[in-house]
């Protein structure tokens, strides 16, 4: 006999939970199925909060380095640090989120079952635990929030012990001296940016013409310069025939570039060339559904499948596949389902890039708004011109701002550096509230601070107005 | 991976250094202790004199606190990294026992809960035996 729920949220990410609360706040029954042992999701436990992690340690020694001169906080990374002693809270931080978000979802009454699923109906779920025991629940709406993860295409031999993917890099032991990241994409500049910014020897290669090419171009050039200028190498247009370890010291890497093929070595790879769905233990074909050509469940506006009742969020249905996109697009699931409105805030989402120089946008970029309305005003505060950026000797970093033809309306904001994925919230409440540019001119910022290049940005596109 | 690896090769290291040391004390002495009373010392031991030889030898810290706590039994609340590599040599002890004996293995429950090992997972390291054993030949 199956239980009942009003939902049934298989997977406990970012999409998941907030799916999963959102419903138990409208005062309906809610499930949640996880296949791990405990919450969280592949955010939690293999990229966002472990890398993150990592990150900040690194961005610690670096800025005290740089703001005392070289007298402190010099990295003195080499082929023997060990990566665990550079993230030795990851235990506590893994396990204090852990313990927050089974805090959450208890006190919303949320039931979690530990299993695997596997629909049996469109409906109904079999969720089989680990010791073997079977249970089964039914589902009036279902939310599909099953994540992700890494694909590892022909020719390139994942080993997790040479040549990694985004969800082992970090069991690597030691630090390597040098490694190729496969990859143009987020998770592969974020890594890229973190291990050269340790003193790694990093190529990135890359199939497209530019990395991220979802961004600003002058956010993508401005990391690959600062990448650049940390000793990594670039590789653009360049697509890796085979990647191996050749069994005694090194890997080797044949490139496929426009040039011809080109050998490349390294002491280890990380291969980041995109992610898979979690759906194959769920036979999707029980319910109804099956993956599109590039292995996610397709989904409307609203987050529905192909199977009404059957609503997908979070990575499994493909870009941006960001935490804070994910924990939108589950509540928004929900909502819909039950006929709620979602809010217009809910369509200004902030994408952050976690690499070293951080980026970050929120709403239309240069290229986008010339797109929408045929013209567009942009204005900058590069970070130089910033009094908080030099004492902090932040070098690199710019805020820009895309305002409509008239120069009136803020659209679009793009910042690159430190601090960019806290700064755009303020562009992001800006566009929400539909604020003028000449709001941001008339509002006082403390000083000094790098929000206070929001009023300097302003008053560039103040004077570039028609 | 390489943590795992070498924590499982390393487990038992300090069992041919005890030997050694017994061994070392008989020719001093001039006499034989029983070997009940070696085997029990071994046991009781090794864990913690391998442990010492890996930081010793300047193993990483996760590797010789996994040779320390190889016989321990293990506890979902424990330190995480710890119990998964622990958990992980117990299960592959087990699994290569029973390879080599050509038995059913009497799988560990607590290590395959830490791990959180599902039948279908269990089934694919099962339709590894012929790989390990291979292995063993080609390594003896």
């Amino acid at each position: 006999v199956s239980e009942r729920f009003d939902f049934v949220v298989i997977g406990s990410g970012p999409a998941g939970q907030k799916a999963a609360i959102c419903a138990a706040k409208a005062g309906k029954r809610a499930l949640v199925i996880e296949r791990a042992r405990a919450v969280g999701g592949a955010c939690v436990h293999h990229g966002t909060i472990p890398s993150k992690t990592l990150r900040e340690t690194v961005l610690a020694v670096r800025g005290l380095a740089r703001r005392s001169g070289g007298a402190m906080g010099r990295m003195a990374a080499s082929s023997s640090t060990e990566i665990r002693g550079l993230m030795t809270r990851v235990e506590r931080v893994i396990g204090a989120h852990e313990d927050y978000i089974a805090t959450q979802l208890a006190r919303n009454g949320v039931a979690v079952w530990h299993g695997q699923a596997r629909f049996v109906s469109a409906h109904e779920i079999e969720v089989r635990a680990p010791s073997g025991s079977v249970s089964r629940a039914w589902g009036d709406h279902v939310v599909l929030a099953v994540g992700t993860r890494p694909r590892t295409p022909p020719g390139v031999d994942v080993d997790h012990e040479h040549v990694f993917d985004s969800d082992s890099i970090l069991s690597m032991t030691y630090l390597p001296r040098s490694m190729v990241v496969l990859g143009g994409g987020v998770i592969a500049c974020e890594y890229a940016s973190i291990f050269a910014a340790l003193g790694v020897e990093v190529t990135i290669v890359d199939s497209g013409a530019r990395p991220m090419a979802f961004l600003d171009p002058e956010l993508t050039s401005g990391f690959v310069d600062a990448f650049r200028a940390h000793g990594g190498r670039y590789l653009a247009s360049c697509r890796a025939k085979s990647a191996r370890h050749d069994g005694l010291a090194e890997c080797e890497i044949v490139l496929d570039n426009p040039a011809g093929h080109e050998r490349v070595t390294a002491e280890k790879i990380l291969c980041a060339l995109g992610r898979v769905a979690n759906v194959d233990a769920l036979a999707l074909e029980a319910a109804g559904l099956a993956t599109n050509d590039r292995g996610l469940i397709a989904v409307d506006d609203e987050g529905r499948t192909a199977v009404p009742h059957i609503y997908a969020a979070g990575d499994v249905i493909g870009p941006p596949a960001l935490a804070s996109a994910a924990m939108e697009q589950g509540r928004h699931a929900i909502r819909h389902a039950l006929g709620l409105p979602s809010g217009t805030a809910a369509s200004v989402s902030p994408i952050g890039v976690y690499t070293i120089p951080e980026i970050a946008s929120v709403g239309l970029s240069e290229s986008e708004a010339l797109a929408r309305f045929g013209g567009c005003v942009v204005g900058r505060a590069p970070y130089r011109e910033l009094a908080r950026a030099h004492i902090a000797a932040l070098d690199d970093g710019f805020i820009k701002l895309v305002a409509d033809p008239a120069g009136e309306k803020l659209v679009g904001v793009q910042v690159l550096g430190d601090g960019a994925s806290e700064l755009v919230h303020v562009g992001q409440m800006a566009i929400a509230g539909g604020l003028e540019i000449d709001a941001l001119i008339e509002t006082s910022f403390n000083f000094p601070t790098l929000a206070e290049g929001y009023r300097v940005a302003a008053l560039d596109v103040v004077k570039r107005r028609p | 991976v390489e943590e795992a690896f070498v924590s499982a090769l390393l487990c038992d290291v300090g069992t041919p250094a005890l030997l050694q040391l017994v061994s070392d004390l008989e020719r001093e002495v001039d006499r034989c202790f029983d070997d009940d009373t070696i085997a029990c010392s071994v046991e009781r031991l090794h864990s913690s004199v391998g442990a010492e030889i890996a930081r010793r030898w300047s193993m990483p810290e996760p590797v010789a606190a996994a040779i320390a706590s190889h016989h321990e039994p293990l506890s979902a609340d424990g330190k995480r990294t710890e119990s998964t590599a622990v958990a992980t040599i117990q299960l592959a002890r087990v699994l290569a026992d029973a390879a080599v004996a050509g038995e059913e293995p009497a799988l560990p429950p607590d290590a395959l809960a830490i791990l959180n090992l599902y039948p279908d997972d269990l089934a694919t390291l099962a339709g590894r035996r012929e790989h390990v054993l291979a292995a063993i030949e080609a390594a003896s």
